[in-house]
């Protein structure tokens, strides 16, 4: 009786043990046929072995201290290359703020001295136009100059400009086709595409409040005095159209 | 868990590390092909034999079990990278003696050919030879793969003869 699949694997791999070793040596010692099995089959894993380790890369070393660090601070391997990857990004990010010519510096400066956006949805009736519902606008504190800037002409639509009581200045336009952007002293209306009309409310008590459309300023208010090419109507308001604008030339009073 | 008793913990603990992690390591590299994902993976083993706090009776089983799991986990949820096939060849480990340098085979071809064939197995076999080939023992092998020891060689013999088959049947066809 030859030498089974799974005994000439045993032998191969020293994994007989007790009564079963020695009968296997006693049979391989009289049995050519199995000792040359054992050898073809010692040759074959050799070259199986072989070829296996052709798979062999050079995987990074796993360290019993990473293994206790990772097991008391209950933190995986992907963790902590993840913190790494964190920690060398503000780095890297830190030094290059840090460098005199830096543009990251530059970009950063900018975008906090530009004016923060603010959106404010307002449901009002405020203002001359008392049918006017669903407002939307934002104020600034009428303190030193303030500019109320429209950034396009539109091809419609006016600025009923009114002088009120208050301490802010106030641009208002219908919601959702204008966006505003405050910062100190100025009111930047993008209105691109618009073709809505506006309200604002310049307080009475401020000293210099200026209303420029497409960079041209159509209406400014020195003290208590106001300069404009269009005349207050009988209720007081100023309407200035924000459509095509004429280059005036509003100097102030001397 | 007195002082004593961790003590025993940590001691027996290190020396199955030892013992285990560069040969486990190299059994789930060359079943995933992916170096880093082998050594994430055995290490997580490792952290979670050591939460444990004690060795399972079967330690070396319990440890490869577990990784063999994470590895079925990470290459299931497909978040893995490709495998790499081209990896540099690093230091070999055998349960032989060193091949002398003409029976080096690592070329780009030998290598694919060799990833096909393994491919071409099923997990079981693969893991099989694989970790035979790191010289673990039948026991240990049966143990981690749930098989009975009894047919741990037959079930190699069957793993070895479809691996070499795989592979002379690739280097034919190309």
């Amino acid at each position: 009786m030859h030498l089974d699949a799974e005994h000439i694997e045993r032998v191969l791999h020293d994994q007989l043990s007790g009564a079963d070793a020695s009968r296997v040596a006693a049979h391989l010692a009289e049995c050519d046929d199995c000792r040359t099995s054992v050898e073809g089959a010692r040759a074959e894993e050799r070259k199986t072995w072989l070829l296996l380790g052709t798979l062999d890369s050079a995987p990074r070393t796993v360290r019993m201290g990473d293994v206790q660090r990772a097991a008391a601070w209950n933190v995986t391997p992907r963790v902590y290359r993840w913190a790494a990857v964190l920690l060398v990004g503000v780095g890297l990010a830190g030094a290059g703020y840090a460098l005199p010519w830096s543009p990251l510096r530059r970009w950063i400066d900018a975008r906090r001295e530009a004016p923060a956006v603010v959106t404010t949805a307002v449901v009002d009736s405020m203002g001359p136009a008392g049918d006017v519902q669903d407002m939307s606008g934002v104020s600034v504190v009428a303190q030193g100059e303030v500019v109320v800037r429209f950034t396009f002409a539109q091809t419609e639509g006016v600025v009923r400009v009114s002088l009120g009581e208050g301490d802010d200045v106030e641009v208002r336009a219908p919601a959702g086709t204008v966006r505003f952007a405050t910062g100190a002293g100025r009111i930047m209306v993008d209105n691109a595409g618009a073709t809505s009309d506006y309200d604002v409310l310049v307080p009475r008590s401020s000293s210099h409040v200026t209303l420029q459309v497409a960079g041209v300023t159509v209406w400014q208010k020195f003290g208590s005095r106001v300069v404009s090419e269009h005349p207050p109507g009988p209720d007081g308001v100023t309407r200035v159209p924000v459509t095509t604008v004429a280059a005036d030339d509003l100097s102030p009073p001397r | 868990m007195t002082d004593r008793d961790r003590r025993v913990f940590d001691e027996q603990f290190s020396q199955l590390f030892q013992e285990h992690v560069e040969r486990l390591t190299r059994v789930i590299d060359r079943l995933s092909g992916e170096p880093d994902l082998a050594a994430d993976l055995v290490q997580e083993a490792f952290v979670r034999l050591h939460r444990r706090g004690s060795l399972p009776d079967a330690p070396a089983a319990w440890v490869i079990s577990v990784a063999l799991n994470l590895f079925r986990n990470a290459r299931s949820t497909g978040r893995r990278r490709a495998r790499l096939l081209d990896m540099f060849v690093g230091s070999r480990v055998l349960t032989d003696p060193a091949p002398r340098a003409d029976e080096r085979l690592d070329s780009e071809e030998t290598r694919a050919g060799v990833r096909r064939a393994l491919d071409g197995l099923s997990a079981r076999e693969a893991q099989l030879l694989l970790l035979r080939a790191e010289g673990y023992s039948y026991r240990d092998i049966a143990d981690a793969l749930g098989l009975n020891e009894a047919s741990v060689g037959t079930l190699l013999a069957r793993a070895k003869a479809g691996f070499r088959r795989s592979y002379e049947d690739g280097s034919h066809a190309s």
